[in-house]
C-alpha cells in the first residue's frame, strides 16, 4: 500500500531514512524475539519441573495434615492453630530481562510454625505443618517464575506483532511508496524534459 | 504390652459392667475396619457402620464431609453414658479436665496475644464454657475452682517471665497432667493411675522425638511432663544421641516396639504416622486388659477410650475416602480397635 505522502525529493529522502530505521528495528526486534523464545523455553522446562514438585509436595503435606487433623480432637487443633507463630514477609523487587520487567519475590520468615504445646498435638501435625511451610516457600518461588513466564509470553506476543507489522506492513509500504515516489519523480523529470524539448522546438520553428 | 496392673473387683459396678459388656460388642471390630478401608465409596463406609454403636448418628449424617458434627454427637453420647454409669466423680473428671485446660489455653491465648481471633470453647469440661468465658471477661476468677486459679496464676507468671506463649503452654500441659495424676491417685484405682502414667510417657516420648527430629529450639526440660514411668533425666541423657541409636536405649522398657517402628518411619520420611498409630495401639492394648475384670470401673473406662479410638478411626477413613487417598496409605495409619 502506498502511504499518503507528497511525491517529492524531501519525502523520498525521509522515507528512505525511515526504511533503514525500520529494517534495523526489525532486525533488533527479531533478535529480541528469538532470545525471548530461547529464554522462555528454558523457563518453561524449569517451571514444569517446579510445578510438578510443588504439586507432589503439596499433596503429600495436605494428606499428612488431613490425617493429623482427623487423628486429633478438633478443639485441640483449633487451640494449637489459634495464634500464628510464624510471620512471612514478602518483598517484591523488579528485574529487567530483555526489556521485560519481571518480579523477584524475596521471602523472609520469622518465628516457628510450631507455636503450640506438644501434649495434645501429634508429631504428624508438626511434620505436616513443616512440610507446608517448605512448600509455601517453593510456591512463592513458583509464582515468581510463572509470573515471569506470563510476562515474557506477553512480551513475545507484543514483539511478534511488532516484527510482523514491520515485516509485512511498514517496510513493504515504505518500499512501495519509495518506488512510487521514485517513479513519480522520474515521470515528472521525463515530462519536464519533453516539455522543454517541445518549447525548444516551438522556439526553433519561429 | 508389658504393663501389669492390679485389679480389685468392685461390686458397685455389677450392673454397669454387664451393660458395658453388651455395648462392647457394638464397637468397631478389626474386620469391619478392614472392610471400611477397602470400601470404594463414602456411602459404602457408612453402610458398614450401620450395625455398630454409631448406627443412629451415622443414619442422620447428611454430609460425610461434616464429620465434626458426628464426632461431637457421639462424644456427647459417650459422656452421657459415663455420667450415668460411673459413680466416682474423680474418674469422670479425669476425662473432662483436658477440655477445661483446653478452654483455659484458648482464653489465655486470646487474652495475651494481640491478634483478634474468634474462639471455640468446648462444652465437655467440668467447668461450663460460659462460666470460664465470663471469668476471663470480667476478671472474676473466683468463679473458677481453686486448682484452675492456681494454674492461671502460674501460667501468667511464666508468660511474663519468658515472654513466650509456647513456654506457657508447656507449663499448662505439665500442670494438667499433674492434676490428672493427682485425680487418678485419689481414685485409688491402679488401672487409672497406670493409664495416666502411660499417657505421660507417650507424650514425653513424642515430645522428645519431635524436639530432637525437628530440631526445634524448645527447652526439653520445660516441654517434658513429670510423673510418668520414665524419668525426665532418662530423656535428658538421650538428648545428644542420634535418632538411629534411640531404640537401643529403650530395650528394657515396654515402649521398645513403638520406638523402633516409629523412629524407623521418622528417619525414612519424617512422618510420625507410625509413631502416633503405635502410641494409640499401646493404649488400646492396655485397655484390653480390662477384659479380665469381672466387675469394676475398668471396663467402663476402656469402653469410653475405645469409643474415642473408634471415632478417630472413622474420621481417618472418611478423610481418606473423601480426599481419594490410596487404601494402603489409609491402612497404615489406622490403629487397632478394642474388638
Amino acid at each position: 500500500m502506498i502511504l499518503d505522502t507528497n511525491p517529492n525529493r524531501m519525502e523520498l529522502l525521509r522515507l528512505k531514512k525511515r526504511r533503514v530505521l525500520a529494517k534495523r528495528g526489525h532486525k533488533l526486534l527479531k533478535d529480541k524475539q528469538d532470545e525471548l523464545m530461547k529464554q522462555l523455553l528454558e523457563l518453561v522446562d524449569k517451571v514444569k519441573e517446579l510445578r510438578k514438585k510443588v504439586d507432589r509436595e503439596l499433596a503429600k503435606a495436605t494428606g499428612r495434615y488431613l490425617f493429623a487433623k482427623a487423628g486429633m480432637g478438633i478443639e485441640f487443633l483449633e487451640s494449637a492453630m489459634l495464634i500464628p507463630g510464624i510471620r512471612i514477609e514478602l518483598t517484591i523487587e523488579e528485574k529487567s530481562t530483555m526489556g521485560v520487567k519481571t518480579p523477584i519475590f524475596k521471602v523472609q520468615t520469622e518465628g516457628s510454625i510450631q507455636n503450640y504445646g506438644f501434649a495434645h498435638t501429634t508429631g504428624e501435625l508438626d511434620s505436616s505443618l513443616l512440610a507446608i511451610e517448605r512448600v509455601v516457600e517453593e510456591l512463592i518461588h513458583l509464582a515468581e517464575k510463572e509470573k515471569k513466564l506470563q510476562l515474557m509470553a506477553e512480551e513475545i506476543e507484543k514483539t511478534r506483532r511488532r516484527v510482523n507489522a514491520l515485516e509485512y506492513i511498514l517496510i513493504p509500504n515504505l518500499e512501495d511508496t519509495i518506488k512510487y515516489i521514485t517513479m513519480k519523480l522520474s515521470e515528472m523529470e521525463r515530462s519536464n524534459l519533453t516539455r522543454l524539448m517541445k518549447v525548444k522546438d516551438i522556439v526553433r520553428s519561429r | 504390652m508389658n504393663q501389669t496392673v492390679e485389679f480389685k473387683p468392685d461390686l458397685k459396678y455389677t450392673y454397669a459392667t454387664g451393660r458395658i459388656r453388651v455395648l462392647e460388642t457394638k464397637l468397631l471390630s478389626s474386620s469391619k475396619v478392614e472392610k471400611m478401608i477397602n470400601s470404594r465409596s463414602i456411602s459404602d463406609v457408612l453402610i458398614y457402620l450401620e450395625d455398630t454403636a454409631y448406627d443412629d448418628t451415622v443414619g442422620e449424617m447428611k454430609d460425610p464431609g461434616k464429620y465434626g458434627e458426628f464426632v461431637k454427637i457421639e462424644r456427647l453420647i459417650s459422656f452421657d453414658l459415663m455420667e450415668r454409669l460411673i459413680l466416682d466423680p474423680d474418674v469422670k473428671h479425669l476425662f473432662r479436665i483436658p477440655y477445661d485446660f483446653h478452654n483455659l489455653k484458648v482464653l489465655l491465648k486470646r487474652r495475651l496475644s494481640e491478634v483478634a481471633t474468634s474462639i471455640v470453647l468446648s462444652d465437655f469440661g467440668t467447668i461450663p464454657a460460659e462460666v470460664m468465658k465470663t471469668a476471663f471477661e470480667t476478671d472474676n476468677f473466683h468463679l473458677l475452682p481453686e486448682f484452675m486459679r492456681e494454674v492461671i496464676g502460674q501460667a501468667l507468671a511464666q508468660h511474663y517471665l519468658k515472654k513466650n506463649l509456647k513456654s506457657m503452654e508447656f507449663l499448662i500441659d505439665n500442670l494438667e497432667y499433674n492434676h490428672l495424676l493427682f485425680l487418678s491417685k485419689k481414685t485409688n484405682i491402679p488401672f487409672l493411675v497406670t493409664y495416666v502414667k502411660i499417657k505421660i510417657d507417650l507424650t514425653n516420648i513424642s515430645t522428645f522425638l519431635r524436639i530432637k527430629y525437628f530440631n526445634t529450639k524448645d527447652n526439653v526440660e520445660e516441654a517434658l511432663i513429670e510423673g510418668g514411668n520414665l524419668q525426665l533425666r532418662f530423656f535428658l541423657q538421650l538428648i545428644s544421641e542420634s535418632p538411629e541409636s534411640l531404640p537401643s536405649f529403650f530395650s528394657n522398657n515396654p515402649y521398645l516396639y513403638l520406638i523402633e517402628e516409629g523412629v524407623r518411619k521418622i528417619i525414612e520420611d519424617g512422618s510420625f504416622s507410625i509413631f502416633d498409630k503405635e502410641s494409640e495401639n499401646y493404649i488400646m492394648n492396655y485397655m484390653k486388659l480390662s477384659r479380665y475384670v469381672t466387675f469394676g470401673i475398668e471396663p467402663i473406662v476402656a469402653y469410653f477410650v475405645s469409643r474415642e479410638q473408634d471415632l478417630n478411626i472413622i474420621k481417618m477413613i472418611l478423610v481418606g475416602k473423601l480426599n481419594e487417598i490410596p487404601t494402603e496409605e489409609i491402612r497404615q495409619r489406622i490403629p487397632i480397635t478394642f474388638n
